[in-house]
């Protein structure tokens, strides 16, 4: 059965010719998927730094280098308060671009006092450093270019383990949307990108099966299927001043995932990750579309 | 765990790391992705041959805290209205858009796009059908902070 699950796996991640949306930066794709228990190598510290990078393949070929550095605190044995910052550099056909994205503040709880190691659950909030309108030399830049949503977003999740399998289930609600941005392809010096004036973007939900694997004491594997719902279309103010959908933007999202954590020392660890996706929305003005996601981060505990 | 699983599913999920990022890292694997276009509904304005007659022009006056100076020009060129502003100068803002509105503050408009600088003369194409007698007015909006600079009205 394993045998066969790896197999599929390896269909999927091999599929060179891909047309797709990768994870979002909703945070999904890096939502925690540790069940260590007390006292077990890589438990979690009271204080951890992370600091991370990743290399984007967007829209129109766009490269995004990610940045991110993130503090995790201990509270207890049930709590774990978790705050990270991002930023991003954009590459593409309008130029270069570099800005702050956003803060996520969650907050992950085990019930039972920390005992269980099964169930977690994931609270948090995302709060944009921009109102997603960059420009470069005073032209609007499409969402890919922006290096924030421009959203005030709400997160909720909870993480189990259901025999070996690793299970994520999270939604994603903007609250508050500060989104000015202001790029209309009609107006465009450069085709191929899809009108986001002032862009209303709807909440996604996420479900990842994720099947980890250890190997000795300090590699562990995590292969994974993560699929992201987008729960309607998002929409834009025309030329007119009239909000309007977008077609297909609402829909089904499913990517294949690989994230790698090597143990380097009971307080220091290296984790990679690799997502290509396998089916996409018709639609995607809202700039996360990625036909690749590569990263890597390092983290230190004490 | 991993570790005790039979040698032949070892050597197989070792070899899986490579694979993936063999077959991923290559950039000329992955194909441009499709997205859909919208085809412009205003063309790019390539200048005037000869300076038409102007059809409708008005003075830009400006809103509190806000210079701004300069006229706004409809004229028709080869079967299509511009929109000249003329003498233009605006103070600095971080998003300005030129509107071709019923009212101001605007409510209902024609995004012309973004104030291509904040002084000197410069073209904006109007989009096909526009009714001159209900879009009377010419505005410099910010979109990002909606606030309005400055307006001048069509006679």
């Amino acid at each position: 059965m394993k045998k066969i699950i790896m197999i599929a796996l390896l269909g999927l991640f091999s599929q060179q010719e891909t047309n797709a949306q990768g994870c979002s930066d909703a945070g999904f794709c890096t939502l925690p998927y540790r069940h260590t228990k007390a006292g077990q190598a890589g438990e979690l510290k009271k204080h951890e730094l992370t600091v991370e990078a990743s290399y984007n393949i967007g829209e129109e070929q766009t490269t995004v280098i990610g940045l991110a550095i993130q503090y995790n605190r201990r509270i207890g044995r049930a709590i774990s308060w978790s705050n990270k910052l991002t930023a991003a550099n954009m590459n593409g056909s309008f130029g270069n671009a570099f800005n702050a994205g956003d803060l996520y503040s969650t907050i992950s709880f085990v019930p039972g006092k920390g005992r269980s190691t099964n169930f977690s659950l994931l609270a948090g909030i995302k709060i944009p450093f921009t109102r997603s309108n960059d420009k470069i030399n005073g032209v609007s830049l499409p969402m890919v270019f922006q290096s924030s949503l421009g959203t005030y977003d709400l997160i909720a999740g909870a993480s189990f383990l259901l025999s070996k399998w690793d299970i994520n289930a999270a939604v994603q609600v903007p609250l508050i949307n500060d989104n000015r941005n202001s790029f209309l392809s009609a107006y465009s010096p450069i085709p191929g990108f899809l009108s986001t004036n002032l862009f209303e973007r709807k909440a996604d939900a996420l479900l990842r099966i994720g099947y980890p694997l250890t190997a000795g004491s300090k590699w562990t594997f995590n292969p994974n299927l993560l699929g992201i719902y987008h729960l309607g279309k998002d929409s834009y103010e025309n030329i007119t001043g009239k909000r309007e959908t977008i077609t297909g933007s609402d829909g089904f999202t499913l990517n294949a995932n690989l994230q790698v954590k090597y143990l380097m020392a009971n307080n220091r660890s290296l984790q990679f990750s690799v997502a290509t996706p396998l089916v996409v929305r018709d639609s995607r003005p809202d700039g996360l579309t990625r036909s690749l996601v590569i990263s890597a981060g390092y983290t230190f505990g004490w | 765990m991993l570790c005790s699983k039979p040698p032949a599913f070892r050597v197989f999920l070792w070899g899986l790391l490579p694979g993936i990022l063999l077959t991923s890292c290559f950039k000329g694997d992955i194909q441009p992705l499709q997205v859909r276009t919208t085809t412009p509904v205003v063309q790019p304005v390539t200048g005037m041959s000869v300076m038409p007659a102007f059809l409708y022009r008005g003075v830009f006056a400006p809103t509190s805290g806000i210079n701004i100076s300069g006229q706004a020009k409809i004229s028709l060129d080869s079967g299509r209205h511009l929109l000249l502003l003329d003498s233009f100068s605006v103070s600095s803002g971080p998003d300005l858009k030129v509107y071709l509105a019923k009212e101001y503050p605007p409510a209902n408009f024609i995004n012309l796009g973004a104030l291509q600088r904040n002084s000197g003369s410069q073209l904006y194409p109007i989009p096909a059908g526009i009714d001159f007698s209900a879009y009377r007015y010419v505005l410099i909006h910010c979109q990002q902070y909606n606030h309005l600079f400055g307006y001048a009205t069509l006679q």
